[in-house]
């Protein structure tokens, strides 16, 4: 038994990815893993869905092409209000700066920022 | 007569003295030699007796005679004595009768004597008794003898009963009454005596009758026979109680000469009281004991104003003053009694209030030759003489006081007598000791004048003297104490009727600190004028009103216009009105009264602004007239430099958000790759190496590896165009560099059918780096295919063109484009991409602009989605 039915995952890296779903696979942290390859094709996806379908944890990576993950954080505060239930994000990063921890903190629906590599112990402390 | 004996003795055989002595004796004949000093020399016994019926005082040879000596002798002897010694007489022949108990006759002789060998001087007195021949005889003829004898003579006498009744009376009555003797006797002593004196008669015979044997003597008045009044000296003698005379003795002698002269006396004593009483001067007598002893009337109506009480005869004139001057006034006196005249003065304030000046002298009075008696005092009003002379000295102190004031000497120099005439102002401005109007040379003044202005003043005075106009001459001197000082002289040549200059007056000013001042005004004005027109600073001053009064050269030279261009204008036509650096300006010119410090922009000639800094103060002029002083500085230079300075700073900071942002992008970019390593290390089965996922770890091993080592590669070139400096630099061509660069990707822009227009005729050869420009080439005509439009055919054009010592390289393509207002920030970042191409790495454009910045260069974008992009490249010229 899964702790979570479903992760949206938002990366580019494909070895990233590989290494998060094999995570949560092992640790049974989800059932499913939907991988989206920058912020833009995820805010297409969410907002295709219904707020039931919504998954609930959401990893979302920093620095993508296209739409990275600032700016999906931009652009999810509009989209969210079509929701009645949100999704927890969790920032997947390997940044430094100092900035960003605090940008971070602006976004209501961002519950912690991870320090890349993601861990087991990390994936097991979020309840 | 006795000289003459004396001559005819044989000296040589007798003694002289023994000789006389006995010549003398034998003649009964008595004498006494006296010297000038009334020194007694001789006498003998005989001369004695003649001079004891009179007189008590025995006559001692040595003895120097007084008056009192001489009393009760007849008067005729001291007096012809003192005739002879004053040379009147050599020799006097004197008769003396003598009555009392028996009639005597002498003859008297007093004769001057002189030897001149012992220096003598003297007299000498001879008495010889007459004998009557009858006196041996009987009574009868006694008697008949007498009375011839009494009849002759110019005495009158009588004999008096108890009763004062005449009972005998001399025939000499007739010569000086005119009375026969027998009409007077009977008649009582007091009959035909003046009324006037018939008081003093009685109480005469009273006492006469009192004091027997006593002579008393009376003046008065008795009728002649012609019913004049005549002056009579009587003498009685009370000799009732003698048996043999049983009378009252009297004989009188007229002495109505005597007492005229002494009516003549008091008259003209009267006469001189008069004169003292009506004079206006007041005379006080004093004796020793400062007892007023005499007064004029005068002193009397007058003494209440400079004494206490009223004057009177007997009083001390201590008692008259008040207690605290006594001393002073002892002191006075004691200086007056040792022969000093004092002069003193007293102010007195009357009933009506007006004071009264005295002047007292107080003489000491001489009794002969040194002994002082008492003091004269005279006393005189002063008042208006004091008034008068204080007035004058008051006036002349005032012209002293205005001209000191004034600062003004004043100086006059009279033809006729040549005195020069110096005021002590006049001798303080030239430093000459006062005693200099003794002075009678012209010449001293002339030659303290400055030699350059000596001229002037010559001809000024000339001119005067001919025109007989006033002068005034500004000239300097020299004055004695060596200052040189500018002297202000105004004067005038008094001249009488026929032309002729009588006298040259002057006044003096020293005005050489109101020269020094204006001079010291001058400089300053010159100064500042030359300030002014010299001032780098533009200057200008306006009017409440805002009309621009003066405008100095350098503010016309900046703002464009002439100096009377600028005067005509309003301050507000040079400014912004509306701005608020303006509106804060009259602000605080306004409220806070204060200086405005700021920068305007002003309007210049021709239309632009000019960036200047204004110092504006409002002031008051000397007559109290408000104005405005504006210093205004171009500061275009300043604020050009200013813009340099704030672009470069940005640019820096920019820079040093690029590193700072370049080191976290780095770390994080280096991290990226290990943390995949990391990840896919922990997720490797080390239990079943055989499990299929393992596999796939393995590949993805070697992915993570060659990520890390790409990414390590693009670091050390960022690096190392980062921390190049020194960067080589060649003359380029950019048509060169385009021709290299699109033989390399010529491929490429052929597989998507793209086209290239390049243009260097405007500039084509920089200073440059050969490998930076390459590379730059490279990648944006790389970018411009990889972003090229799917749906256009691609179009780059290249072309290259000056602007403002920048060298620009324009790269425009038609391409996607991007939205600059959300990725414009991130346009240049490292590793930002906004395309999902894989063929991006986020690493071109960082690299390109890292290349411009290193060479002093920036990069600049022009893009919209779906029409196209334009970068300028600026390379420093």
């Amino acid at each position: 038994m899964s702790k979570f039915s479903e992760v949206l995952l938002v990366e580019d890296d494909p070895i990233t990815i590989l290494v998060c779903d094999r995570m949560i696979k092992i640790t049974s942290f989800a059932e499913k893993v939907i991988t989206c390859e920058n912020g833009k094709i995820a805010l297409d996806f969410l907002s295709t869905l219904e707020s039931q379908q919504l998954p609930p944890i959401i990893f979302l990576d920093v620095n993508m092409p296209v739409m990275n993950g600032w700016d999906f954080l931009e652009e999810f505060e509009i989209l969210k209000l079509k929701f009645t239930k949100l999704p927890r994000i969790y920032l997947l990063s390997s940044t430094v700066d100092p900035e960003d921890y605090k940008k971070a903190k602006k976004y209501a629906q961002v519950a912690d920022f991870i320090s890349k590599p993601l861990s087991k112990d990390t994936l097991n402390e979020i309840i | 007569m006795i000289s003459s004996n004396i001559d005819n003795i044989d000296s040589g055989k007798f003694p002289f003295l023994v000789l006389t002595e006995k010549i003398l004796t034998e003649t009964k004949t008595g004498y006494l030699i006296v010297d000038k000093n009334y020194e007694i020399i001789a006498v003998n016994n005989l001369y004695r007796l003649f001079h004891n019926l009179y007189n008590e005082k025995s006559l001692q040879i040595g003895k120097v005679m007084t008056d009192q000596d001489f009393l009760c002798l007849p008067e005729s002897i001291l007096h012809n004595l003192k005739k002879i010694f004053a040379g009147f007489h050599e020799s006097v022949n004197l008769q003396i009768e003598h009555l009392s108990k028996e009639f005597l006759s002498y003859k008297l002789t007093i004769s001057y004597l002189s030897d001149r060998e012992n220096k003598f001087e003297g007299a000498c007195l001879v008495v010889q008794k007459k004998e009557i021949a009858v006196v041996p005889g009987d009574a009868a003829t006694q008697s008949s003898f007498h009375k011839l004898l009494i009849d002759s003579s110019s005495t009158v006498y009588q004999f008096a009963d108890a009763a004062l009744v005449y009972t005998y009376t001399s025939n000499a009555i007739f010569n000086i009454l005119g009375y026969g003797p027998q009409e007077m006797n009977g008649k009582n002593a007091i009959e035909l005596v003046h009324p006037d004196d018939k008081e003093n008669v009685r109480d005469w015979l009273i006492e006469i009758r009192r004091r027997p044997e006593v002579p008393l003597t009376l003046e008065y008045r008795i009728k002649n026979k012609s019913g004049d009044f005549i002056w009579i000296e009587n003498n009685a003698r009370n000799m009732l109680a003698d048996p043999n005379i049983k009378a009252v003795i009297m004989n009188f002698r007229n002495i109505q000469a005597k007492k005229v002269a002494d009516n003549a006396l008091i008259q003209s004593e009267q006469r001189l009281s008069l004169l003292l009483n009506n004079t206006e001067e007041s005379f006080i007598i004093l004796n020793s004991r400062l007892r007023i002893l005499t007064y004029n009337k005068a002193a009397q109506d007058r003494s209440p104003f400079f004494y206490n009480a009223p004057l009177q005869s007997g009083l001390s004139v201590l008692d008259l003053i008040s207690r605290n001057e006594i001393s002073s006034y002892i002191e006075m006196f004691e200086l007056v009694f040792n022969g000093e005249e004092i002069e003193k003065e007293t102010n007195f304030i009357d009933s009506e209030g007006m004071m009264h000046v005295y002047c007292h002298m107080f003489r000491p009075l001489f009794d002969g030759q040194t002994d002082i008696f008492g003091v004269f005092i005279t006393s005189t009003e002063i008042t208006e003489r004091k008034k008068l002379t204080e007035d004058l000295a008051l006036n002349s102190e005032r012209l002293k006081a205005a001209q000191k004031i004034a600062r003004l000497g004043y100086f006059e120099y009279d033809f006729t007598t040549k005195i020069c005439f110096c005021s002590e102002q006049f001798c303080e401005i030239l430093g000459i000791p006062d005693d200099y109007y003794s002075w009678q040379e012209l010449s001293t003044f002339q030659s303290m004048i400055h030699t350059e202005d000596q001229d002037i003043v010559l001809q000024g005075i000339q001119k005067s003297v001919i025109d007989g106009n006033d002068f005034s001459l500004e000239f300097r001197c020299h004055t004695n104490n060596g200052i040189e000082k500018v002297i202000l002289a105004i004067g005038s040549v008094e001249k009488n009727e026929t032309d002729v200059s009588l006298k040259f007056k002057v006044t003096l000013q020293d005005i050489t600190d109101s020269k020094m001042a204006i001079l010291a005004i001058q400089t300053l004005e010159s100064k500042f004028k030359s300030l002014f027109d010299n001032s780098i600073d533009g200057v200008i001053l306006s009017n409440e009103n805002g009309d621009i009064i003066s405008a100095n050269p350098s503010v016309c030279q900046m703002l464009g216009y002439s100096q009377n261009e600028l005067i005509a204008l309003k301050s507000c036509d040079l400014l912004e009105i509306n701005s608020l650096a303006v509106k804060r300006m009259f602000q605080v010119r306004k409220e806070d009264n204060g200086a405005f410090i700021g920068e305007l922009l002003l309007k210049h000639l021709l239309g632009h602004y000019v960036p200047v800094e204004v110092t504006s103060i409002s002031m008051k002029d000397g007559n109290d007239n408000p104005y405005v002083s504006t210093i205004i500085r171009d500061i275009t230079e300043k604020k050009k430099i200013e813009g340099e300075q704030k672009a470069l700073s940005e640019e820096l900071l920019k820079n040093n958000q690029d590193l700072q942002q370049f080191s976290f992008i780095t770390s994080h970019n280096l991290r990226a790759p290990v943390a995949n390593l990391l990840s896919l290390l922990s997720l490797y089965n080390i239990e079943n190496p055989a499990d299929d996922f393992n596999q796939i770890l393995v590949e993805k091993f070697k992915d993570a590896t060659m990520q890390l080592n790409a990414t390590l590669n693009d670091l050390v070139n960022v690096l190392v165009i980062k921390s190049n400096n020194n960067i080589e630099r060649e003359n380029i061509s950019f048509t060169d560099i385009y021709l290299v660069v699109k033989k390399n990707i010529d491929s490429l822009l052929k597989q998507q059918n793209g086209e290239i227009f390049a243009n260097f005729s405007e500039v084509d050869n920089i200073v440059y780096n050969r490998i930076h420009i390459e590379s730059i080439f490279l990648n944006m005509i790389s970018n411009a295919i990889r972003y090229s439009s799917p749906e256009k055919k691609l179009e780059m054009k290249i072309s290259s063109y000056v602007q403002n010592n920048w060298v620009i390289v324009e790269f425009a393509d038609n391409g996607l484009g991007m939205d600059l207002k959300r990725y414009g920030d991130r346009l240049f970042g490292l590793y930002q991409r906004f395309h999902g191409h894989k063929e991006g790495k986020g690493l071109g454009l960082y690299m390109t602009r890292s290349q411009v910045i290193a060479m002093g260069g920036k990069i600049e974008v022009e893009s919209e989605p779906g029409v196209g992009t334009t970068f300028k490249i600026y390379f420093k010229l």
